[in-house]
């Protein structure tokens, strides 16, 4: 299991270069088409979900340091909580349960339909066809939906600060942007780039796998969201040891 | 594939050598291209050392054929063997490409 | 079908193929050879292993063991990229059809031109309307597969399937589902492309009129067995009970119905 999984990700990492060594390649139109299924229809979703999330963190941050006396706080508590974690973690997680999700369904599908060995049949190499598109664009598109989301967040942050919390519109920017370095938004895309990589690879590898009708879809599809769930924490928290702890 | 040209009364001869096949047809698109940008009236093609022809052979002819139709030229096939003539006959082409045996009845077909 | 010259006299050798599914045995030591520019028919019983038995020609499937030779290459042998050469001058009608169901009927058929050469698009849907001409389906190209009737679903397969000008063709009951005059086109079709361009052809079917209007050679799975072969003159004439009740269609004979045995009663009645 494992096994297969490394060699459909090394084969698929491999086929995306393969136009680069003179090899027939993947199509731009393929690709496109992916990055807008993938990307451009999580936007609404993902901005959404970080929007709301900007607000809960500068609330709880208020209700905390209200305590202590420093509500200027919460400016760098949103900031550096949005750029370095919640921003990457929330998108993927939405990516996840909608794209990654879709692409198991869909390449799923096709496989109990008989459409992957047709294609075999054709001599069309269905990961370079099937996989390399849409493992490309969840590269592309993760990171992109994270710095949408992140931005999104982090206004709501300061909407709410400034709103409700009466904080000083500026100032509160000014206390944002010293709480944290550039590192943090390199970091967090590096972690969007990588949620990418093993959303991709995993939600494809299950949908490949499937065997036995409509059922084995749907299970197939349950299976490819845990796995992604997990493998992208893993990720997350080998991703920050390396990063920050090391 | 090759294709060699000479022109006899004025009406170019193209003599085509080999297979037309998916690899060599955009080749003979792209030699037909300019005879048909430049109108050329009466135009041969001499299937006599043709060995086979694929679907996409047949669908560069027909790509000429509607060009030829569109100024009101002229195209002639000449010299088919049987087995390439067979190609055409399956997707009922015979009926819309004029056909002919050899070169001087194809020239007389241009002619008239 | 360039006139290349072949290796082998067969276009398809397979020899002692066998295979098994857990402890079930689906195929056991099936031979038989498909000579060039004919057509073979594969014919048996449901659930006898024939759309398996294409499935290991095709080389989706691996046998436990024996060979498959195509022009005398032993393909079982091939790695993928090996194979993928030899495959390029298939084309193979699934049973289901197949069809890429994202994709309109047009763009089924233009896929693998448009996968495997440089040709221009223009050209690759002149193709199209060529081959879809030939299965009786013109005007249907922006239709997909889920708008159209499962006969409809057959023939764009067929379509698809000649859409490289294969030298082997593969039709797994290409005719099921089709009403009589549509069996005579595909038949048509079939022998036409064999006799007049030399292609060679594997037919699986259930329909004995289509078979005997077709077939050069015959084969005849029994269980997974092969229990006869020849020409159509020689089945016909072969006296082997099983045979004769298959191709006559009689509900009563040797092959063993799941109709009104007292097995069944027996298993009934057993709780
Ligand atoms: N992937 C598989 N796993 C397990 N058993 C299988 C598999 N594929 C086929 N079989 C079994 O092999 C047997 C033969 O199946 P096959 O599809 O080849 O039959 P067939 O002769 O094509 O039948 P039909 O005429 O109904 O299409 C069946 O009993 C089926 O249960
Ligand atoms: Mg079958």
């Amino acid at each position: 299991m494992l096994l297969a999984y490394a060699q459909l990700s090394l084969q698929a990492f491999a086929s995306i270069f393969a136009p680069l060594f003179g090899q027939r390649g993947w199509r731009l139109s393929a690709l496109f088409k992916q990055m807008v299924n993938i990307g451009v229809a999580s936007m609404p979703t993902v901005a959404l979900a970080n929007f709301l999330l900007g607000i809960v963190l500068a609330m709880q941050g208020a209700g905390q340091f209200e305590k202590l006396g420093a509500t200027d706080l919460v400016a760098a508590l949103v900031t550096f909580s949005i750029l370095r974690e919640i921003g990457p973690l929330i998108t993927a997680v939405i990516v996840i349960g909608r794209s990654g999700s879709s692409i198991t369904a869909e390449l799923g599908t096709m496989k109990v339909e008989e459409e992957i060995e047709a294609l075999d049949v054709m001599g069309i190499d269905p990961v370079k066809y099937l996989v390399v598109p849409r493992l490309l664009a969840m590269l592309l598109m993760m990171p992109v939906l994270t710095v949408l989301g992140e931005g999104v967040g982090l206004f709501a942050g300061w909407l709410i600060s400034v709103t409700s919390l009466h904080l000083d519109p500026i100032f509160y920017i000014h206390n944002a942007t010293a709480a944290v370095e550039q590192k943090d938004l390199w970091t967090g895309l590096l972690k969007a780039l990588m949620f990418g990589g093993v959303v991709g690879t995993v939600c494809c590898f299950y949908g490949m796998q499937v065997e036995g009708g409509a059922e084995g879809v749907g299970k197939a599809t349950t299976k490819a969201v845990v796995t992604s769930l997990t493998a992208m924490l893993a990720m997350d928290a080998l991703l920050t040891t390396l990063i920050y702890f090391i | 594939m090759q294709i060699n040209e000479r022109t006899e009364d004025n009406i170019p001869i193209v003599s085509i050598v080999g297979d037309i096949d998916l690899e060599s047809s955009p080749k003979l698109r792209a030699f037909l291209k300019p005879k048909s940008s430049q109108k050329t009236p009466r135009l041969l093609l001499d299937f006599a050392q043709v060995t086979y022809i694929d679907s996409s052979g047949l669908a560069t002819l027909i790509e000429y054929f509607q060009a030829v139709q569109g100024f009101g030229g002229k195209l002639a096939l000449s010299s088919l063997t049987p087995r390439v003539k067979n190609v055409f006959e399956i997707v009922r082409l015979e009926q819309i490409f004029s056909l002919h045996p050899d070169i001087p009845s194809a020239l007389a077909a241009l002619k008239a | 079908m360039s006139e290349t010259k072949h290796k082998s006299p067969y276009a398809v050798e397979v020899r002692g193929l066998s295979r098994s599914f857990g402890p079930r045995k689906i195929l056991a030591d099936v031979s038989f050879q498909l000579k060039h520019g004919e057509i073979l028919t594969i014919m048996g019983g449901s659930g006898c292993g024939k759309s398996t038995l294409l499935r290991h020609i095709i080389g989706s499937l691996k046998p436990d063991s024996g060979e498959i030779y195509i022009d005398g290459t032993e393909t079982t042998k091939l790695d993928d990229e090996e194979f993928s050469k030899v495959r390029k001058r298939f084309g193979m009608l699934f049973q289901t059809g197949a069809l890429f169901n994202s994709m309109t009927v047009g763009e089924n058929v233009a896929l693998p031109i448009l996968e495997s050469s440089d040709v221009a698009p223009h050209i690759a849907d002149l193709v199209v309307k060529l081959k879809l001409e030939l299965v009786g389906l013109t005007g249907f190209e922006n239709l997909k597969p889920a708008q159209i009737s499962g006969g409809m679903k057959k023939r764009v397969a067929m379509a698809r399937a000649l859409a490289l000008d294969p030298d082997l063709l593969f039709c797994d009951e290409p005719t099921s589902g089709l009403d009589p005059v549509m069996t005579s086109v595909i038949d048509t079709l079939t022998v036409d492309l064999t006799r007049k361009l030399g292609m060679s052809a594997i037919v699986v079917t259930h329909d004995m009129t289509s078979a005997f209007r077709i077939a050069t050679q015959m084969v005849f799975l029994f269980e997974g067995r092969v229990v006869a072969t020849g020409t159509p003159e020689e089945i016909k004439a072969n006296p082997n009970p099983i045979l004769q009740q298959f191709i006559n269609g009689y509900a009563d004979g040797p092959i063993p119905l799941k109709l009104s045995k007292d097995d069944y009663l027996k298993r009934l009645l057993q709780s």
